[in-house]
């Protein structure tokens, strides 16, 4: 049982913290790899925060609230990792596209290349909490217990994080050419 | 793509392309760091580690918080916490049982969100869990994961008791239904609460009508206070309403050296505070009270990017003055009242005001404005750009207590230092402390006095 797990890691237990690694390691990397969209640092952003919580485990009053507060700790390493990105001096000229109309099940490669970055423009926190909702399926609540703000913060900043995608997007159809692929 | 595409459709299927597993070498990375790193004794992270290390750093007190929902083991096995008296038949509280009923039955509304929180119950016995010595009672209402559920601060005892379905079958009436069988509670026991909430919520009166189950009848009945902790791995309250309340945590009287209260110490500082003000720590040796805005501006986790409030810590000692700003008591250094306050106004390195003497709560106090003086270069090896910085006080008796000091990029502290006397070698340390400027510390000042001086520490 799970619980019993954290109950012991909490205590010292290195070998049920690492059952509890192996049993969410692939999720964590997950949700990282979607906000940062880069395996060297997501790599780095899920071993800090594993870490950590290994690290502080023994303060975490209740046990059943592990998986919250480990995706809590993941999101701020990602965000700390994001911010360290280096803004990219090169200019990348990306050529006019006549997109064709696609059905919304299918997604073209061209769809792909506006989302990635579309995506890549937004803050590491809108990018988070977009992953938290539509790739680890986390309902407002639950995020909102992520991230330590209200239920009704995270509908707001979702629906923002919404808009400011859709304006990516429809900037990047517009453009012809950006400057500074930057994240 | 265009604006008419469905963005969250398009987000779920996008995102759910792409890499799914964690490469071996991450975990073997992790686990060997794991190997090498030591757990902390609390959880709490350094407060501002990141910008000036021991100068101001609340680190680890001397145990572990241990939470647990569980009781059922030590029903069975007798294996209650030490300080407390073992296990004893239970007897029969005032409790009427109920038939049982499916939780299918009991559901007819869903938890209310005013609920949906952790409560704070006080401290009392809890017999029919065999503790006759008042053990501190808290409650989740976790609309996650659907339960209400029972979590004894003392008892770290296994799985989780009482885990109940919560349901509303009309105004003002909780219905809980057990919904796995456990050492105290069979499965589908029905339990009915009459609930009343103060205004705003900050206060829940649970009165039992009736339970099946006795013990549950016994530990969830009362009166509770809402936490509502930023911090998951706190149970402070979070913001509050104006009004008067208690810490749950902070052991004041214990003195330097001796058995600190780990599992709770409920009522040990009692404040009234003005509507906008948020309690944002509350740790065996460190309560925090700040302004609801300033809580909501820094991260969940305890880190603070920025200091702005009144921050308690109990067991006062001076801070070793060294180049390496070594996080550690000063050996033979003050503990007592006039010691330390004479110790602050001799600190090199300090702009330090006349000491006031003043009450706080019938205890004998000191005052002292504190700023980092303008000449003073001597930084600590982790200040961010090193900026100068003076170590102030560490928790007496320990070498893994709390420390504070003075140090700010820019020197933009400032800081109040009031000095309690709870007992001759016991000091509580109160900083009012602002990192941003001298004008927004007099502001603190003023809203956060009134504050500090309806500090009471009851017996």
């Amino acid at each position: 049982m799970d619980r019993d797990l954290v109950v012991a890691a909490r205590g010292g237990d290195r070998e049920a913290y690492a059952d509890l690694v192996r049993t969410r390691g692939d999720r964590l990397f997950g949700i990282a790899q979607r906000i940062l969209r880069d395996v060297d640092r997501t790599e780095d952003a899920v071993q800090d925060a594993l870490v950590i919580a290994w690290r502080d485990l023994p303060g975490l009053r209740d046990p059943d609230r592990f998986d919250a507060w480990l995706h809590r700790l993941l999101v701020r390493s990602c965000i700390t990792e994001a911010k360290r990105e280096r803004r990219l001096a090169a200019n990348v000229r990306i050529l006019p596209m006549d997109i064709p109309a696609a059905t919304d099940d299918f997604l073209s490669v061209a769809d792909r290349d506006q989302l990635d970055r579309g995506f890549r423009r937004l803050p590491p926190e809108q990018r988070a909490l977009l992953v938290l909702r539509h790739f680890a399926g986390l309902e407002p609540t639950e995020i909102a217990e992520v991230l330590g703000v209200p239920a009704g913060t995270v509908r707001s900043r979702l629906h923002h994080a919404h808009r400011a995608m859709r304006a990516a997007l429809d900037a990047d159809a517009r453009s012809t050419t950006i400057t500074g692929a930057t994240a | 793509m265009t604006r008419e595409r469905d963005i969250e459709r398009v987000l779920d299927t996008w995102l759910a392309e792409g890499a799914m597993e964690m490469p071996d070498r991450l975990y073997v990375a992790v686990l060997d760091r794991v190997e090498r790193q030591p757990q902390r004794l609390s959880a709490r992270l350094q407060l501002r580690f990141s910008q000036m290390r021991p100068a101001i750093r609340i680190a680890a007190v001397a145990a572990v918080l241990l939470l647990t929902l569980g009781v059922g083991a030590a029903v069975v096995g007798g294996a209650f916490d030490s300080d407390a008296p073992g296990p004893t038949p239970a007897p029969s509280p005032a409790v009427s049982p109920s038939p049982a009923a499916s939780p299918s039955e009991s559901a007819s509304a869903d938890l209310p969100d005013e609920l949906a929180h952790i409560w704070i119950g006080g401290e009392r016995p809890a017999p029919a869990l065999g503790m006759t010595l008042p053990v501190l009672h808290t409650l989740t209402f976790d609309p996650e994961l659907g339960f209400a559920r029972y979590v004894g601060v003392q008892l770290d005892l296994g799985p989780s008791i009482m885990a109940s379905e919560p349901s509303v079958p009309s105004d003002g009436r909780l219905r809980l239904t057990i919904a796995g069988a456990d050492a105290t509670c069979q499965a589908g026991d029905v339990g009915d609460y009459d609930y009343r909430l103060s205004d705003g919520g900050m206060t829940m009166s649970l009165t039992l009508v009736s339970d099946a189950c006795q013990a549950r009848g016994e530990v969830f009945a009362g009166t509770f206070t809402r936490s509502s902790c930023k911090n998951p791995a706190d149970y402070c309250l979070g913001e509050v309403l104006a009004g008067s309340y208690v810490s749950t945590f902070l052991d004041a009287r214990t003195a330097p050296g001796g058995p600190v209260r780990n599992r709770g110490a409920y009522g040990q500082l009692r404040y009234t505070v003005p509507d906008g003000w948020a309690n944002s720590e509350d740790w065996p040796d460190s309560h925090a009270l700040e302004p609801a805005d300033v809580v909501a501006s820094n991260p969940a986790s305890g880190d603070r990017e920025t200091w702005h409030g009144i921050y308690v810590h109990s067991r006062t000692g001076a801070a070793i003055q060294d180049e390496e700003c070594t996080d550690a008591e000063q050996p033979g250094g003050p503990r007592t009242l006039d010691g330390l306050t004479a110790y602050l106004q001799g600190l090199p390195g300090l702009e330090a005001s006349d000491p006031v003497e003043l009450t706080i709560g019938g205890y004998r106090a000191t005052m002292t404005d504190i700023a980092i003086a303008a000449d003073w270069t001597q930084t600590c090896p982790d200040a961010v750009g090193g900026h100068p910085v003076v170590p102030l006080f560490h928790e007496a008796g320990t070498d893994q207590g709390w420390g504070w000091g003075i140090g700010w990029p820019g020197n933009t502290e400032r800081q109040r230092v009031i000095l309690v006397e709870i007992a001759p070698e016991n000091v509580l340390h109160i900083g009012l402390d602002d990192t941003s400027s001298p004008s927004r510390f007099d502001e603190l000042v003023e809203a956060a006095m009134p504050i500090v001086e309806s500090f009471e520490f009851p017996d």
